[in-house]
């Protein structure tokens, strides 16, 4: 077929709509923007080019992984630090790319223009790829990595982990409502601004602590992405065009920005700073070169003509960056055993590093760090939460931690509304709230959901145990040695406490810090 | 609710389990297929809560209208464990793409060759215009509603292997529709006959496709993923796909020396056995006489086979007067529609089931 051939071919694809004449069209999903008819194409592929290009990425990709890469013991070789933390993360990114497959089959559905429908189908194939891929690299660690404990598992522990539990109200507005709102959160938010730092700048990483299963995997994600990005800005254009939209559009912009960066930003932020062996970059490096600059310096600019403006929230976002994440890791080694992966102690080459990266880091965070790497032993019986004098509320909305943007400069707030009290992280959590508090009825949070559980009792019921039947899959060490036991756990009588229970009802207060910052 | 998997390791191996430990599989051992697939969906009335916690099952973002990301309601037929269906193809992605892949291919190069070796050319200008431009290229219409109305189906089935299923005949659907107007495109080159506006026409106006129509605009509308599953698995590809596609275009190609035409329409009949099979399995998963719901599942597929069935048959019977434009026609409408009935009623009666309607 010849390029005038291909132009034909392509131009009558799109052209198999009709306007109904035996029944009314019904519509399967709320529709709140005018989209015109017509528009550029992102996609231009047919169906016969698209599987052969997919295939010959699948071939590479799986190809590499199962024959040389395992032939070598590749990632029985990489950096144990490193490898831990993918047992968290890599079942929250697998969400992300299953809520994206949700997402374009709603999309394909209920926006009314050829051009851009031809992207949506591509790209929904696509996400059945990137969660088959992902799924596919869990499975790979669980096989050849030197601890497969945790990766057995992940999908099944996902949901009850206080922070990857967190991924869900980010990554379920994908497909949670309008699916325009659905598509600004995932193909103008998530993936434009923040693709590029998981699978590129992440990969990165990885392959510096002798990872290469995940940036051969990534790497081939993200080829898919970038048309991914053109679905994203060609919605946007359109929608962008017809001034009816303007207002709703800059509401459902703001909002999914604050969305996707209250999770986005810590999980990310946390596997690129605090799971490094061998240090290059920081978080708050790739994120000023991906977020500051490409994304809202030049993708969003771009917009401005058509009256798009930087999302509500840009700023408090920004301040959050440069600690938000510190919170989140520390929260997260604290409470250690209820976690699905070792969590390494940082050592003094690690600290330089924080403090060379962001100035300011040891006075905050090195005492904890300092106390933690000495709790690490299960005769000691001490678990690094007893720290905490106060431990910080979940909010309601983002299911993390109140510890934004620093523990000690929480923006908490605690509001009752509808019947029940409420933690909210920010400003921003608390504005989505109240714009639509009906959608949080069912939310409960992590310290309420297990409230009055026993550790013990909570790493038995949730599958925290190793083969073995006492050992804990997480560590706070990766010392073999030193294995903690849930009969350690139990000896110390930790009880799960909601901490909004003792918060007063209506206000902002101070969190105190762990007693190592004191 | 999903019952809790405990992990395989025996009592007396505390070796870890070098594999996913929280499936259940539905054979002996763990497939590719099943590990890549099985529980990527949250199940929202339990499995991602099976540890307990004091308020059970938890929404983190409702619907905009209150509503649960997936609803029991999306379909009328009712199961206790949606996550236990599988897919007898045991497609995941790669699997998927390559065998269309290889099929796409093949389909190129019998195009290729066919257009070099003059048989393009030599094709019969009443086959062109009136087999392929005409009444093909109108049916790819109803072949793209088919994939449209299966992307919402997907985002709303219950489980992840559903979607997965669903997901890959969509794009099945897709395929067939493209395929007609590439080989319509790289035909023009070669013949004179090609009038690719023909099939727009007849599908919007000429009466033989306005049943079809009719059916294509319920498709689209139809919101039960399950009612869609077997209505268009069921009867409408056995019946009516298999007279308008497989009888009326590749019944007759040979006889008019179109080699492509019948390649193409044998890959769409591979993958309409595959949707049916994977049909198959998921009927006898809802009626499973063990189900308390059987019954009256059974009675709700009773009702939508005989709701297909009357507009699939309408369908049918007006593409009768489409069978007197084709040249060299090898069998009458009669025969043929006897054939598809028989064929539909053999699907059916095989899962328990009785034709309906009459023929």
């Amino acid at each position: 077929m010849d390029s005038n051939e291909f132009i034909k071919a392509h131009d009558r694809v799109k052209d198999f709509e009709w306007d109904f004449s035996y029944e009314p069209k019904t519509t399967r999903y709320p529709q709140n923007y005018k989209i015109p008819k017509k528009t550029s194409d992102p996609f231009r592929h047919l169906v016969r080019d698209y599987c052969k290009m997919e295939r010959d990425k699948d071939d590479r990709q799986y190809g590499a992984m199962s024959d040389v890469m395992a032939r070598a013991k590749m990632p029985a070789k990489a950096s144990e630090r490193w490898t831990e933390i993918l047992k968290m993360a890599l079942p929250v990114t697998t969400y992300a790319e299953y809520a994206a497959m949700k997402c374009t089959g709603q999309l394909v559905d209920s926006v009314d223009n050829a051009e851009l429908r031809q992207g949506y189908l591509a790209q929904m194939m696509d996400e059945v790829r990137h969660t088959n891929q992902e799924a596919h690299l869990i499975r790979y660690l669980a096989k050849h990595a030197r601890d497969p404990e945790g990766f057995d598992r992940g999908f099944k522990i996902r949901g009850q982990n206080m922070i990857t539990r967190a991924a869900r109200p980010a990554l379920d507005a994908f497909f949670a409502s309008d699916p325009i709102e659905g598509a600004i959160n995932l193909q103008v938010v998530a993936e434009t601004a923040y693709t590029n730092p998981i699978f590129v700048t992440l990969t990165e990483v990885a392959a510096a602590n002798g990872d290469e299963a995940t940036p051969t995997t990534f790497l081939s994600v993200q080829s898919d992405e970038a048309r991914h990005m053109a679905n994203g800005y060609a919605t946007l254009a359109a929608i962008a065009s017809v001034p009816d939209n303007l207002p709703r559009l800059q509401r459902d912009f703001d909002n999914a920005f604050w969305r996707q960066h209250s999770f986005l930003d810590s999980f990310i932020g946390s596997v690129y700073d605090y799971f490094q062996q061998n240090r290059g970059g920081s978080y708050h490096e790739a994120w000023t070169e991906w977020v500051g600059n490409d994304w809202a310096g030049s993708y969003i600019e771009r917009l401005k003509p058509f009256g798009v403006e930087l999302p509500r929230g840009w700023e408090e976002a920004k301040a959050r960056i440069p600690w938000g994440h510190h919170n989140i890791v520390m929260m997260l080694a604290a409470t250690w055993p209820v976690q699905f992966c070792r969590i390494d102690p940082l050592t003094p080459r690690d600290f330089e590093w924080f403090e060379k990266k962001y100035p300011g880091w040891y006075a905050l965070y090195g005492g904890f760090w300092e106390a933690y790497a000495k709790m690490g032993d299960p005769k000691d019986g001490q678990i690094p939460l007893t720290l905490f004098p106060q431990v910080p509320p979940i909010c309601r909305v983002c299911q993390m931690p109140c510890v934004f943007p620093r523990f000690d400069q929480s923006t908490v707030r605690i509001r009752e509304a509808d019947g029940r009290k409420h933690a909210f992280c920010s400003d921003g959590c608390e504005h989505l709230y109240a714009l639509e508090p009906h959608r949080y009825a069912k939310a409960w949070t992590w310290f309420e959901q297990y409230e009055g559980y026993e550790l013990s009792q909570f790493v038995r019921e949730c599958g925290l145990i190793r083969a073995d039947g006492k050992t804990l899959i997480g560590q706070p060490s990766l010392n073999w040695d030193k294995m903690w036991t849930v009969d350690d756990i139990a000896r110390t009588k930790i009880e799960i406490e909601n901490p909004l229970s003792k918060l007063p009802a209506d206000g902002a207060p101070r969190l105190l810090a762990p007693r190592t910052l004191q | 609710m999903s019952a809790v998997i405990q992990r395989p390791a025996t009592a007396a191996s505390t070796k870890p389990a070098r594999d996913f430990t929280f499936i259940q599989p539905a054979g002996r051992r763990l497939t590719e297929y099943e590990a890549l697939t099985v529980h990527q969906q949250p199940d929202a009335s339990g499995y991602d809560m099976a540890g307990g916690g004091r308020f059970g099952a938890e929404a983190f973002l409702l619907r905009s209208d209150g509503g649960p990301l997936w609803r029991e309601t999306s379909t009328r037929l009712r199961h206790p464990d949606w996550y236990r269906y599988r897919d007898p193809a045991q497609h995941w992605q790669r699997t998927y793409i390559r065998h269309q892949e290889q099929q796409e291919t093949a389909i190129e190069r019998a195009t290729e060759d066919a257009g070099l070796n003059g048989t393009l050319a030599a094709l019969k200008a009443d086959w062109v215009g009136q087999v392929l431009s005409k009444h093909w290229r109108a049916w790819s219409h109803f072949e793209y509603a088919i994939f449209r109305t299966l992307c919402p189906a997907q985002r709303e089935s219950l489980s992840d292997t559903l979607s997965s299923m669903l997901c890959f005949q969509s794009f099945d659907h897709l395929r067939h529709a493209q395929d007609v107007i590439v080989y319509l495109v790289e035909l023009e080159r070669y013949n004179k006959a090609v009038d690719d506006a023909a099939g727009r026409r007849a599908w919007m106006e000429d009466p033989c496709y306005q049943p079809s129509r009719h059916l294509a605009e319920h498709i689209l509308n139809t919101g039960d993923w399950g009612e869609l599953m077997v209505g268009l698995n069921l009867v409408v590809g056995p019946l009516l796909q298999q007279l308008a596609s497989s009888a009326i275009v590749r019944g007759n190609a040979g006889a008019n020396g179109d080699d492509v035409a019948s390649q193409i329409i044998v890959t769409t009949e591979r993958d309409r056995r595959r949707n049916l099979a994977a049909t198959e399995a998921f009927v006898r998963m809802v009626t499973d006489p063990a189900l308390s719901e059987a019954g009256a599942n059974h009675a709700v597929i009773c009702e939508w086979i005989e709701q297909w069935s009357d507009y699939a048959q309408k369908a049918a019977k007006a593409l009768a007067p489409v069978f007197d434009t084709v040249p060299n026609r090898r069998e009458t409408f009669d025969v043929a529609y006897a054939r598809a009935s028989a064929d539909m009623s053999a699907v059916l009666s095989g899962l328990g089931f009785a034709s309906a309607g009459g023929t």
